[in-house]
């Protein structure tokens, strides 16, 4: 199956480099939509079909964590798994993501080897639990 | 607030993002000032500003010669010099003050949340006025692709 995934992110740098890290990983990606706000991720997912959403957390006008919560507002857009992309890791603020239905998080600065990992383990294509924390010491080459 | 522990995770969080992420190969330079590292008249500079509130509130000022910035912007996006927009370096140095400040607190205290603004662009002159701006600072330069990179962390309730 071939997802659709939207990338939102206000660095236009960022959003190149995850889309080429996915892109790269084998991940078999139908389109990619990309959003540099919340405001414009709404307008995406209200017009597309998204498997999947991955989200910067840290963005002017509306964040990461304002995007999930208007996302569980809507009932056809409540379901799209988000994956939150952040350069915080606190406990309180990874579990204030888990309670807003955030599925995972991923954590900058990252590897090519951890979106990949991340990203099997959120669609369903290993059920290795280990994998989805492993920091990737594989070679990657994107 | 512990000085040295501060200065321990920012060092450590700068080198967890510009290497990972940016594949750069970097030293730390110590003893070196800011304000005289650069012939800012030769090589422009770009500084970029992140505020930041919780446990400790203040902002830090990162700044890079435009040479060096649009050399790691290229590698990042992998993509050739010549390619590679303002716009596009501009995003990738604030994305760069953005990681280091959001891992830099992860490491100093795992359980504290801090609150990061939205990174914007500083002109030098507004730069050199921010660098001694507060009470508590703290400078780090490191050497990489051949030039210094500096950072600094202004706190303003320590």
């Amino acid at each position: 199956m071939a997802y659709n995934i939207l990338i939102v992110d206000d660095s236009t740098p960022m959003r190149a480099v995850i889309k080429k890290i996915v892109k790269a990983s084998g991940f078999n990606v139908g389109q990619f939509f990309e959003a540099i706000n919340g405001l414009e991720a709404m307008e995406v997912l209200n017009h597309e079909w998204i498997d999947l959403a991955l989200i910067d957390y840290n963005m002017p006008d509306m964040n990461g964590l304002e995007l999930v919560e208007e996302m569980n507002k809507h009932d056809d857009l409540n379901s799209i798994p988000a994956v939150m992309i952040t350069t915080e890791g606190s406990k309180e603020r990874v579990e204030q993501f888990m309670a807003k239905g955030v599925i995972d998080y991923i954590k900058k600065p990252f590897t090519p080897e951890q979106i990949k990992q991340k990203l099997k383990y959120i669609m369903g294509e290993t059920e290795d639990e280990e994998q989805r924390y492993d920091n990737g010491d594989e070679e990657f080459d994107f | 607030m512990k000085n040295k522990d501060m200065t321990m995770a920012m060092k450590n969080s700068i080198s967890d993002v510009l290497e990972t992420m940016f594949f750069l190969s970097l030293d730390f330079s110590n003893d070196l000032d800011i304000l005289e590292l650069w012939d800012t008249g030769k090589d422009p500079i770009i500084a970029a500003k992140l505020s930041f509130s919780g446990p400790l509130s203040g902002y830090a000022v990162f700044c890079i010669p435009k040479k060096s910035a649009l050399s790691i912007t290229a590698d990042f996006m992998g993509k050739d010099e010549q390619a590679i927009s303002d716009d596009q370096i501009n995003g990738t140095v604030k994305e760069i003050i953005n990681m280091i400040m959001g891992n830099t607190f992860s490491l100093y205290d795992p359980e504290a949340v801090f609150d990061l603004g939205v990174p914007e662009l500083l002109g030098f002159h507004d730069f050199i006025k921010d660098l001694s701006d507060s009470e508590k600072r703290f400078s780090i330069v490191v050497e990489a692709l051949e030039n210094y990179l500096a950072f600094q962390m202004n706190i303003k309730n320590a």
